[in-house]
């Protein structure tokens, strides 16, 4: 379906520095080297990795939070950086993020329904005020947040972290974004909370088209909502794929490490599913100096020319990619 | 791992049946005062733990799990308030201990390992001085180097070098905090270690090997766990027992593979159902509906019944009584009640 249709998102190459402290001379952090990947519309991306692995950063970047340093970001084949106010005013309207922690999200002051109409009202789409309380109540609604017009009454301390979640996607619905940026949407939420964001989200993707960017730790919940997984490790894209190829077969030896690390009940009594040891704990910290492949302090298998350059992108299958000397 | 606690018992001499608990909570409830009001946290919960046993806690945020930990070494400060029941170790109720002998009790019986340990290291005093703390306070005896020794000991059985003994916690990573804080819980060889989602702040890979460390530590010392956590999934690998808490009562305890392959309270059945696996089939999720329960207006009935799918009409008025299905399985639910 997805190779199908364009892209909304074409990345290519993308890096991000951060200055470190201590003035102009010294070494940039490099939170972001030599990103690419595409986002399809109806699909769900997910990037995983370590905190600290910029994951968040690239969707800061892309919600032009944060200037990028280098490097290609194509929003419906046109590039996005430089845009003048107007065009980010409806860059944002296709574009919206959730973010991980709901309770900070919303404005302690305001009730439901100024949070849901302000989005409405500034990018005018309504004409008058009837229009407006029906369309917010319609939004509460599709969310699961019934009785509607009881809720939009209500302060946001009035509503528990799941509740607020749906706020929050309610936001995104009410301008009718082409693309979702979820940045842990579901973490800060409790277990049996958690399934019912992740199915609301799916219902998004299925029947309005939108596009996720899915961005976890989680890799269960990736299997369970999304279609494609990037793993990232220190600014790296390392591997990437259809969720399934990377669960199943992974090649990168981070990707291995991290999956043989997640605890699943079915892993119980497995013992010889022992779980690989990461040789040298240390993460490193990357700079615009730094060479060579960041995992392989810790990468059991490294040859000699990983300390000298990052390796190329190999294909493994149709979708599968991988950026490993070892292929 | 199951094995190797049998292994012991053996040892000891004791079958399992006339094994004396190391822990048994019996009865116990804790309420919160607010206002005029009380707020059930805890409500009427026992169960036990055996030696050598690793018990798994599970609930969602706000069902008194932490609650629950917080008064089983009497550390509940106002407006908590033990209301009922009592916590045997051993035999002696830790309740009625006076501040003398929880002293004593605390940390050399028992530790606690709290949510976010990592943030309970003292960021000006280095991580030698917080093991020798403990060392010093309960074994005034022993002179500057026996304390150093042994904090350099801990360190290195957590598996942190011990040449960063001098070092403070800034100069840590959070896994590496983490380890300290089991270090310094584990320094006086306790018989029970309390751990509230020791590893929830941490990334899969160091959570991984922070829960094979203890492993390897219960093996060697042969202590018991209460481990406290919403994560399933994790609890599934390395417990014997789970119990599933919700708001403030126990409602199932059974062995690890009952609870998450046969689970029979429809909370526990809708609590695995919230878990997408990483391995095995693919299959749509449902979850729970609805809200966890507000505890400040409880029903008259099972305190489930809002939410459950399987509710009959007795359930909206009688609150149902604790049912043992077989000798290890308990469920709190009127579906198997006439049994």
């Amino acid at each position: 379906m997805s190779s199908r249709s364009k892209p909304v998102f074409s990345v290519k190459e993308l890096v991000k520095d951060f200055p470190s402290s201590g003035g102009a001379n010294i070494v940039k952090i490099r939170a972001l080297n030599d990103v690419s990947f595409e986002l399809f519309p109806g699909e769900a991306l997910a990037i995983v990795g370590e905190s600290g692995s910029g994951k968040s950063t690239i969707a800061r970047v892309l919600s032009l939070l944060h200037p990028k340093t280098s490097g290609e970001l194509l929003f419906n084949g046109s590039e996005i950086s430089g845009l003048s106010g107007n065009e980010i005013k409806s860059y944002r309207q296709k574009v919206q993020m959730i973010f991980q922690d709901p309770y900070g999200a919303l404005n302690p002051v305001h009730t439901i329904f100024h949070h849901l109409a302000r989005p409405l009202k500034i990018h005018k789409k309504v004409s008058n005020k009837k229009e407006l309380t029906e369309k917010v109540h319609a939004l509460l609604e599709q969310v699961g947040l019934v009785p509607a017009a009881e809720t939009a009454q209500k302060f946001p301390f009035q509503l528990s972290g799941g509740q607020r979640q749906r706020v929050c996607i309610a936001k995104t619905l009410a301008i009718g974004a082409d693309v979702v940026l979820a940045d842990e949407p579901t973490s800060a939420l409790d277990v049996s909370i958690r399934l019912g964001i992740l199915n609301l989200m799916e219902k998004m993707k299925k029947e309005q088209n939108v596009a996720f960017m899915y961005i976890t730790h989680d890799l269960a919940t990736a299997r369970y909502f999304a279609e494609r997984t990037a793993v990232m490790y220190v600014g790296h894209m390392v591997e990437w794929g259809e969720t399934e190829d990377i669960i199943k077969e992974p090649r990168h030896p981070y990707t291995q490490l991290l999956i043989s690390a997640v605890p699943d009940p079915l892993k119980r009594n497995k013992k010889e599913n022992k779980p690989l040891h990461a040789k040298n704990k240390d993460i490193p910290i990357w700079n615009s100096r730094s060479k060579g492949c960041p995992f392989v302090g810790r990468c059991g298998q490294e040859i000699d020319k990983c300390t000298q350059s990052m390796p190329e992108i190999t294909k493994i299958s149709e979708k599968h990619f991988v950026r490993c000397f070892l292929y | 791992m199951t094995e190797i606690v049998d292994n012991t018992r053996g040892v000891t001499g004791m079958t399992n049946s006339s094994q004396q608990p190391l822990l048994d909570i019996r009865g116990l409830s804790v309420e919160y005062l607010v206002g005029d009001k009380r707020l059930r946290a805890v409500d009427q919960v026992s169960f036990t733990i055996n030696k050598g046993e690793t018990v798994g806690l599970a609930g969602e945020s706000g069902c008194g799990k932490s609650t629950l930990a917080f008064a089983l070494a009497k550390l509940h400060k106002p407006p908590a308030l033990i209301t009922e029941g009592e916590v045997l170790f051993n035999g002696q109720d830790v309740l009625s201990f006076d501040d003398e002998e929880l002293r004593r009790f605390r940390w050399k019986e028992a530790s606690v390992v709290f949510q976010s340990a990592m943030n309970c290291l003292n960021p000006v005093i280095s991580i030698n001085e917080q093991i020798s703390d403990v060392l010093r306070a309960h074994h005034p005896e022993m002179n500057r180097n026996e304390v150093e020794d042994r904090a350099r000991e801990m360190l290195q059985i957590v598996g942190i070098h011990p040449d960063r003994l001098n070092q403070y916690p800034h100069q840590f990573s959070g896994g590496m905090r983490q380890r300290a804080v089991l270090a310094i819980s584990l320094a006086l060889k306790p018989q029970l270690i309390i751990m509230d989602e020791p590893t929830t702040a941490l990334d899969v890979v160091v959570e991984r090997e922070i829960m094979e460390q203890l492993s390897e530590l219960k093996e060697q010392f042969g202590f018991s766990i209460l481990l406290i956590s919403h994560d399933l999934s994790l609890m599934g690998e390395i417990t014997d027992r789970i119990a599933v808490m919700y708001a403030g009562k126990l409602v199932e305890i059974a062995p690890t593979e009952e609870v998450l392959f046969n689970p029979q309270h429809p909370y526990t059945k809708g609590l695995i159902n919230s878990f997408p696996h990483l391995l095995g089939e693919k299959k749509e999720l449902t979850g729970i509906a609805g809200n966890p329960l507000n505890l400040y207006s409880p029903p008259a009935g099972c305190y489930f019944e809002e939410r459950c799918p399987e509710r009959v009409n007795i359930c909206q008025s009688v609150d149902p009584a604790s049912v043992t299905l077989d000798p290890k399985h308990n469920v709190k639910c009127h579906l198997f009640g006439q049994s």
